[in-house]
């Protein structure tokens, strides 16, 4: 079972609530991924443009829920943020994400370590979305984190694993669950990642902006399933050449 | 009266932060509240009262990765 921050789960996929063309189809996506933990952001209500309440879609009796940072684009505006989830009545987990450059959004790795240590020393239970930096996440386990969330590819960009000789690395040497976030694009890029012995996967827009949410969703609960599964089973080594799978005596 | 909600001048019958919610339609959400810059706790919402030109921050959870 997937454990983080001393909470346990037996979905290891996660799923974000971005993009989704309503609070049906979310509600529908996320029952159909079977994920026990749900992102959300926090915003400034726009009052031209009263969107629908994501929270009364999300089912808190079964569900994790964790605010993100994003938006934030140093240590102290992502402290900020957290704070304001919390004080929200969201609790005190948070998906820290600062990012200063919008076009690839890649997190800041002193402003993340220095928001991790503030943030846990504070209470709060932090999953930390990180570059694919294997120093970086040792770092940050020392800092408090309780989860490290390294990129596959940038956010949103569909283009999967580009960074898997570092999660490789990292999985190696984490105390901490790993959870592959960000730039996953099919069920396929998340099953890789659970069999290379992830602990978890985060996907938003490879199902959100889908052609049929609901059904991306179980597409992406099954692989990863099929991912952990086989990692569990523990896959065989690869080889230079053919070893016949029929036997190679009493041949006619 | 004038009030200056989400950065946006506006104008409103409401008195306080509760009948303010109320008449934006978010009284039933989870909201953080800043009046003035300082927050406003759920259970100061019918207390906290409102005057001409205050500003007032409302924030909610939206979908997010």
């Amino acid at each position: 079972m997937l454990q983080i921050a001393g909470r346990k789960f037996s979905s290891r996929l996660i799923v974000g609530t971005g993009k989704f063309s309503s609070n049906s189809v979310m509600k529908e996506a996320i029952n159909a991924s079977g994920s026990e933990i749900v992102t959300v952001a926090l915003r400034r209500v726009d009052l031209d443009n009263t969107q629908e309440d994501i929270i009364e879609a999300i089912d808190f009796s079964r569900i994790q829920i964790l605010p993100n940072t994003s938006g934030a684009q140093n240590a102290s505006e992502a402290i900020k943020i957290a704070n304001i989830g919390r004080n929200m009545g969201l609790g005190n987990w948070v998906k820290l994400e600062v990012t200063p450059d919008p076009w690839y959004l890649l997190p800041d790795p002193i402003d993340t370590l220095k928001a991790t240590e503030k943030l846990a020393k504070d209470g709060f239970a932090v999953l930390v979305y990180m570059n694919a930096d294997p120093v970086l996440a040792k770092r940050l386990e020392d800092a408090g984190a309780e989860a490290v969330m390294p990129l596959a590819s940038p956010i949103g960009s569909a283009r999967g694993m580009k960074t898997k000789e570092m999660i490789r690395i990292i999985i190696e040497n984490s105390n901490l669950p790993v959870v592959v976030d960000a730039g996953l694009g099919s069920p396929s890029d998340a099953g890789y990642a659970m069999e290379m012995g992830a602990d978890a996967v985060l996907v938003n827009t490879a199902i959100a902006t889908s052609d049929n949410p609901v059904k991306m969703a179980k597409a992406f609960k099954l692989a990863v399933e099929a991912g952990r599964t086989g990692y569990e089973a523990g896959i065989i080594a690869s080889k230079e050449h053919a070893y016949a799978s029929s036997p190679e005596k009493g041949i006619i | 009266m004038k009030l200056l909600v989400n950065g946006k001048s506006r104008d409103f019958n409401a008195k306080t932060v509760e009948e303010l919610i109320i008449d934006l339609k978010l009284n039933n959400r989870m909201l953080y509240i800043q009046l003035n810059g300082k927050p406003i706790k759920k259970e100061e919402y019918k207390t906290a009262m409102l005057k001409e030109n205050d500003c007032i921050d409302i924030i909610s959870a939206v979908g997010g990765g």
